[in-house]
């Protein structure tokens, strides 16, 4: 039973990667690109099944693997925002029973704020991008994502749902 | 519980540390501003700590900065010393250069002021050359003459001494006279009569009838005429040429 979960696991992980390449990132303006982060909402789904260290430790995997396919000049930036993910994640794992929905949805905008913030802040040159413009970036990108696990949450996830 | 938390922990520092590394081993310009960040960030925190030990730095670097200003001021009076002599030396060696006598230039070494006696002692003697009575001159005139010899230095009788005379003249005829000092620079000229022409600011000068002094040394200068007496000569006060404060070196005529 555990085997075949693990196997489900594989093959889904395996589903969310060749889907993240296929999925189109959407256009607002030429300075502005919000892309949906499905490995991250991959990582919020398996934080209620697993101990925390596993998320953390699949965080970096998966953050890692999204260095090297989508920059290979800035690895381990993903990896570094990703690991952090993966560890606040654990904390909404932690505390599933104990916090409203409200809570725990404020808590994922919180970790996703801190995910795409640290994700840009290392990303962009200072030199030439303002502080203000990775601010904004990482906020509509957080906004975005949210709304995204929301839709996920509600028509894909059938058991083991995120916000219940 | 303890356990799953430390669990979670290393797993956090360990994934932590190795994204840092990746990252930051990248030389892309994005990843060194971010180090750039890191380390104005580094140097604010830090502030306090290196303005203290910048105030200790400081502290030790004014006590030597003291030290070396000591050092430096004494190295300065020396070379103002220094170059105080060699400007004297320099119109010494003009003044030498000049004169048609021959000279022995002495240095004084030590000054005697009695109250009848007023000598000097130079470092020059008997292996120089030097006899008693040899007259000797500064740069400004008559000094004195040379009194007793020894082998390496000599005294020398000073102008101002009490049996002091010279035979000198004085006015637009030269009449001649008798040179002797009375107090401090001052001097008086004897034996000219109140019919010769002398004016103030006169120099007088050795007559050359004397078998010691050569004639034309300057000796002093016409400050006061006084021919208002009951005698056939005028009074001619004089002050001495000859700078008899400052004794540093003088000039033996051979």
């Amino acid at each position: 039973m555990i085997k075949n979960r693990r196997y489900n696991q594989i093959f889904l992980l395996l589903f969310i990667f060749l889907l993240q390449f296929y999925v189109p990132s959407i256009i607002f303006s030429n300075d502005l690109m919000l892309f949906p982060d499905l490995l991250l909402i991959y990582l919020v789904y398996i934080s209620v099944l697993y101990d925390r260290h596993y998320v953390i430790l699949l965080g970096f995997i998966l953050g890692l693997l999204q260095d090297f396919i989508s920059q290979s000049s800035l690895l381990g930036l993903f990896a570094f925002s990703k690991t952090i993910a993966g560890f606040m994640f654990g904390i909404l794992s932690k505390y599933d029973r104990v916090w409203r929905n409200i809570i725990k949805i404020s808590f994922l905008f919180l970790t996703f704020e801190i995910h795409y913030f640290l994700a840009s802040y290392l990303m962009f040159d200072r030199n030439f991008t303002p502080f203000i413009y990775i601010l904004k970036v990482s906020t509509l990108q957080t906004i975005f994502m949210v709304i995204l696990l929301m839709i996920v949450n509600k028509f894909i996830l059938i058991d083991n749902k995120i916000i219940k | 519980m303890i356990k799953y938390l430390n669990r979670d922990s290393v797993v956090l520092i360990l994934c932590l540390t190795l994204s840092l590394l990746f990252y930051f081993s990248s030389n892309s310009p994005i990843v060194n501003s971010v180090k750039a960040e890191f380390s104005d960030f580094i140097s604010v925190v830090t502030y306090p700590q290196s303005y203290y030990s910048g105030l200790m730095l400081i502290k030790e670097e004014n006590l030597i900065l003291r030290q070396k200003l000591v050092r430096m001021n004494m190295l300065n009076s020396e070379l103002l010393k220094y170059q105080k002599e060699n400007f004297e030396l320099k119109k010494l060696l003009n003044f030498y250069n000049k004169q048609p006598w021959s000279l022995q230039i002495a240095t004084v070494v030590n000054d005697n002021y009695s109250y009848l006696m007023r000598t000097i002692t130079i470092d020059l003697g008997l292996k120089n050359g030097i006899e008693t009575n040899l007259p000797v001159i500064d740069i400004n005139g008559l000094i004195g003459k040379v009194e007793v010899v020894a082998d390496k230095a000599s005294n020398v009788q000073l102008i101002t001494d009490k049996n002091f005379i010279v035979s000198v003249r004085v006015g637009n005829d030269m009449s001649i006279g008798e040179f002797k000092s009375t107090h401090k620079n001052l001097g008086i000229v004897y034996g000219i009569r109140k019919t010769a022409d002398v004016n103030i600011g006169d120099i007088v000068y050795t007559s050359g009838v004397s078998t010691i002094y050569p004639h034309s040394i300057p000796v002093a200068k016409v400050v006061n005429i006084n021919k208002h007496n009951d005698k056939p000569f005028q009074d001619i006060e004089v002050e001495i040429l000859a700078d008899l404060i400052n004794f540093n070196h003088v000039f033996v005529l051979l």
